[in-house]
């Protein structure tokens, strides 16, 4: 007789595990299944090399919601948050351009660029928060389908109009602006210093197969403004442990309210019957049962595969089959016998305890894209670092580092030449590694010296180690079309599926990636106000 | 006294001069060239060939417009307005000698694209049917001036109304189907359709057509959309007249004059005089000082602003707004007058498809990469060029046996990062031909004359800002309330009784003289205000 719970989870990443810590905190009987050996999925921490802990993907923390870390009481069950400072950005030129939360220093460098940038640096701080305090809301709403007739779902689309237009009339030109331009193309406006919009259009194409010059980036720009951690607007920050805590921390509020974590415990197909979702079935053939199930992995996964086209309705497949991944970035995590010197800022200063983010300009960055176009990884791709152990020394032993290198493009679809049978990625990984370590080296000569390890990830790895498909780390491309209502499918992003009983709670939900467990949470209500 | 000075007898303007004369109005059009027609002009050379000279199709004339002028003076309206229909409307030739030709009908098309590919030829109905009706919504917002934001009235809420039901008649699936397709990447929109390049890329450049934007920039799927609104074929109609387009200008000036209205040309306006934040006349270069109850700009609204007007007139957020518009021009013009009938060795002879108009973008990548040269400033070395040749339809425009031939050429940047416009003449003609001789060889030894028109003339002869064909860019956020600046999209400028009637207005370019009709309408009601 197979075991039967009021709710089963499918995948353990932090979405997966917030679902399950508040579906068990309303006293429902929850199992989550994890197919890989740890819980968090792409928020976890690994030692993959001896005494040298890697936040092997997702590797900062910001817009992870107050009400979950409050609500599922988090600091309790171990998640400690530390502040990560500033973005260093070294020059060919031998400049840099460093920003940090310190006001008078950010400013002083700017000038050092530009006196007009450095004044338009505040305006704008102030008109992005103001766009902050319109689109927030936004973020932990439970989208409603526009398509309906029925007022109940019209309504919050109505309240979202009516603010926009209470906002003054500036706000909403901005936020006309951000929604549909370029990231370069709007920063173009208020910023003159090439290296300073270089580095600010970058949060703009994080994980999506865009240009800072492709209509659309701009919106993404809003996200630095919006991230908070203690309630303070605009700071970014680290997990104590490695991003591994984060979900560590919400899987240990999980069990604490009696939900039930399985690893090693691949699901291969959901239970259908009646158009209803009845359990599911493991890979090693177990059956387990359940009135609700809740998937927190991708709509490939959960449709194509897991559920089968057959109980779907054909629009609904069509729809899930234009659901755009296209994985277009890497990671590069290295284990450091001593910190990089970079040219431009020599010594190991609090230019390290930031991001370092390799983007000196605007068309070095486009030319990084056009590379990607056309299936071949970046040359000279934009890097975002970060060496954790400098803020957190449990991650590596004394005098040693971790270094985590986010490298964006490396196309999933890779067109680069073959000489062997062996999948593209698997011929070209290490050459894009070297890339990487190239890139970074002309910034810091030191690098290659220094690295005693080096894990390089494509998204052909990020794919089969942690089950996204096509590597895409934000499970679906962050764009307009997929955005919101329209997220995964028009008419289905409010969390259900086509599927009684079965939901979807993971990051292909609205508001979509980043470790933030928005779509986690909104899943559990909405499941559980069936 | 002069109740309604227009400043420009571009087609916008002289359809807003028929329809105001036909209110009683006193209306005088200055135009600063010899004969009006703005874009849609004729030219005759000494050896007496008569080239389109700019645009080689027209709109086509939108029905509503068409319908406005008709009901004036109808007899006349009849007699004049007599488009010529080209079939088939277009061919694109491939990279090995395959070609598609794009017929009104859509089961020739079929069968013509059922030589490459039985895929697409299956789904080119459905296509074009689908897009037909999502486009149909967005017809109907473009036959009415944009309504306020912050205070609509009883009509604008109505129209609005309007509008909602016939978006609400598509249907669940199509409602969401434009919500994706609005801002999606062409490329994207048209890979769910169809398989072979060279349909995709024919479909394709309509969404990037006299935009600084390729097929994989976002939002260009919005851009079909709207061309589909004003020109139902997929590919484009390529509506012109006998006469060529100047023959439109010619009949929309007799209709203009039929009611009353004064057209003066070689009247180059160099300032809009204003008294206390309203509109008093016009100054003539030459110093002529014309009085009148109202002015219209049916010129480019930042030319209109930022050339002739006082910017101390006007408010400084609206200014930095009329600057921050973006229209970065990138179309060339290349005319050439042919000793005989060109011979494109795909076709084998056949004259046919040499009616409609002919297409070199041969797939998707050429086309972006022919625009990635342009985000750097370059001219592109490998264009995407639409081809017509009139005298196949009227050959009373060339002496006999001989013809002309008219070339658009993108991507031409307005601002060139290396030498300048007048030294890279030579060498956008000569890519032009570069890329024209592959397909058609011996072309050049049939040319008797030539004329090149880089983006810099559209700006400096035509008064195109930034040489943009569509007085800016048509994306998103300059579109509909946004268009040609949030706060401004009623025609009405912020001095009284000066309005725009451009197609820097919504709806916007493309000759179809909508702008042009929604203006005078705005136009007619703010007199009778009074």
């Amino acid at each position: 007789m197979p075991s039967h719970y009021d709710a089963i989870v499918i995948g353990a990443g932090h979405n997966g595990l917030t679902a399950a810590a508040y579906l068990a905190r309303a006293g429902r009987k929850v199992l989550v299944l994890e197919r890989r050996h740890v819980v968090g999925g792409a928020a976890v921490t690994e030692e993959i090399y001896p005494g040298f802990k890697y936040s092997v993907c997702s590797y900062v923390v910001s817009l992870l919601r107050p009400e979950i870390i409050r609500e599922l009481e988090l600091a309790k069950h171990g998640l400690e948050l530390l502040p990560l400072d500033g973005t260093f950005t070294p020059m060919p030129s031998g400049d840099y351009l460093w920003r940090t939360n310190d006001h008078a220093q950010t400013f002083r460098d700017i000038s050092r660029h530009s006196r007009v940038d450095a004044e338009a640096y505040d305006e704008y701080g102030r008109a992005m928060v103001d766009m902050s305090r319109f689109a927030k809301p936004i973020l932990s709403m439970t989208p409603s389908d526009p398509f309906s007739r029925k007022i109940r779902d019209l309504k919050p689309l109505l309240e979202i109009l009516t603010r926009f237009r209470a906002m003054p009339d500036a706000s909403r030109y901005n936020q006309t602006q951000l929604l549909t331009m370029s990231a370069a193309d709007f920063l173009d406006q208020w910023f003159e210093t090439d290296v300073l919009k270089a580095t600010m259009s970058a949060s703009g194409i994080i994980g999506t197969f865009l240009g800072v010059r492709s209509p659309g980036t701009a919106y993404v720009l809003l996200h630095h403004y919006m991230g908070e951690i203690d309630g303070a607007f605009r700071s970014w920050g680290l997990s104590r442990g490695g991003t591994g805590m984060v979900s560590e921390s919400i899987a240990a509020a999980a069990r604490a309210a009696g939900a039930e974590i399985r690893l090693e415990a691949p699901v291969s197909k959901v239970l259908v019957s009646n158009g209803r979702a009845t359990g599911v079935v493991l890979e090693n053939g177990d059956y387990v049962l359940a009135d609700t199930v809740l998937s927190s992995v991708d709509p490939r996964l959960t449709f194509m595969k897991m559920v089968g086209e057959s109980h779907l309705p054909d629009d609904f497949v069509e729809d899930i089959r234009h659901y755009k991944f296209r994985g277009s970035s890497g990671k590069v995590n290295l284990a450091l016998d001593g910190l990089p010197d970079f040219t431009a800022l020599k010594g190991a200063g609090a230019h390290l305890r930031g991001a370092i983010s390799i983007s000196p300009s605007v068309d070095y960055m486009e030319r990084a894209y056009d590379q990607a176009k056309y299936g071949q990884y970046s040359r000279r791709p934009y890097i975002d670092i970060v060496i954790p152990s400098l803020t957190d020394s449990s991650l590596a032993p004394p005098g040693k580092h971790v270094m985590s290198c986010f490298v964006q493009y490396a196309p999933y679809d890779l067109r680069e030449p073959s000489t062997s049978d062996a999948p593209l990625w698997d011929q070209h990984r290490e050459a894009f590694g070297d890339a990487v370590i190239d890139t970074i080296a002309e910034h810091a000569p030191n690098l290659k010296n220094l690295i005693l390890h080096r894990q390089v990830l494509t998204p052909l790895d990020i794919e089969r180690t942690f089950g996204l498909s096509e590597g895409n780390i934000f499970q679906g491309e962050l764009t307009l079309e997929q955005l919101f209502v329209l997220r995964p499918a028009p008419g289905w992003a409010d969390y259900r599926t086509p599927i009684k009983g079965l939901y979807m709670c993971g990051s292909a939900t609205h508001p979509g990636g980043g470790i933030m467990g928005a779509p986690g949470r909104n899943a559990a209500m909405k499941a559980m106000r069936r | 006294m002069t109740d309604v000075i227009i400043i420009g007898g571009g087609i916008n303007g002289l359809v807003a001069a028929a329809t105001l004369a036909r209110q009683k109005l006193a209306v005088l059009v200055l135009d600063q060239h010899d004969r009006v027609g703005g874009a849609a002009i004729t030219s005759t050379s000494t050896k007496g060939f008569k080239s389109p000279r700019l645009s080689h199709s027209i709109g086509p004339l939108a029905p509503e417009v068409v319908r406005a002028l008709h009901s004036g003076n109808s007899a006349l309206a009849r007699a004049r307005l007599k488009f010529l229909l080209p079939d088939p409307v277009l061919t694109t030739f491939g990279h090995n000698g395959e070609f598609v030709t794009f017929h009104r009908d859509d089961i020739l098309t079929a069968a013509s694209i059922n030589r490459v590919s039985a895929h697409d030829a299956g789904t080119w109905q459905s296509f074009v049917v689908t897009m037909q009706r999502l486009s149909g919504v967005l017809a109907n917002i473009n036959r009415h001036a944009p309504p306020s934001i912050d205070a609509p009235s009883y009509r604008e809420l109505l129209e609005l109304f309007g509008t909602g039901r016939r978006a609400r008649a598509l249907g669940r699936r199509d409602l969401g189907r434009l919500a994706r397709y609005a801002p999606m990447a062409v490329a994207d929109l048209v890979a769910e359709w169809f398989e072979h390049d060279l349909v995709q890329a024919a479909v394709g450049v309509r969404g990037v057509f006299g935009h600084l934007l390729g097929p994989w920039s976002a939002g260009t799927g919005a851009m079909l959309l709207n061309r589909m609104a004003e020109d139902p074929m997929p590919v484009g109609g390529g509506v012109t007249m006998v006469g060529g387009p100047g023959a439109l200008a010619q009949a929309l000036a007799e209709l203009a004059e039929a009611s009353g209205a004064l057209i003066r040309t070689q009247a180059r306006v160099a300032r809009v005089l204003t008294h206390e934040g309203v509109a008093t006349g016009v100054v003539l270069e030459t110093g002529e000082e014309i009085g009148a109850h109202a002015v219209v700009g049916a010129v480019d609204p930042r030319h209109l602003c930022l050339d002739l007007l006082d910017p101390a007139d006007l408010p400084p957020t609206f200014l930095q707004r009329m600057r921050q518009v973006r229209g970065r021009g990138v179309t060339a013009k290349v005319n050439l007058s042919l000793s005989a009938s060109p011979t494109f060795i795909a076709l084998h002879k056949d004259d046919l498809p040499l009616k409609g108009r002919l297409l070199i973008a041969p797939d998707i990548d050429y086309v972006e990469r022919a625009f990635d040269a342009a985000k750097y400033g370059q001219l592109s070395p490998h264009p995407w060029l639409e081809v017509a040749v009139p005298t196949m339809n009227d050959p009373t425009l060339a002496p006999d046996g001989q013809h002309v031939l008219s070339v658009y050429m993108h991507y031409a940047p307005r601002t060139l990062r290396e030498g300048t416009w007048p030294g890279k003449r030579e060498a956008l003609y000569r890519s032009v031909i570069n890329t024209l001789a592959p397909h058609a060889p011996g072309i050049e030894a049939l040319i008797i004359e030539r004329e090149v028109i880089t983006p810099e003339d559209l700006e400096t002869h035509w008064g195109f800002a930034g040489g943009h064909i569509f007085h800016g860019e048509q994306t998103l956020d300059q579109w509909w309330v946004s268009r040609p600046v949030q706060g401004a999209a009623q025609y009405q400028t912020p001095i009284q009784r000066l309005y725009f009637a451009s197609a820097g207005t919504h709806p916007g370019g493309g000759l179809t003289g909508q702008s042009g009709l929604n203006a005078a309408r705005a136009i007619v009601r703010a007199l009778k205000q009074r």
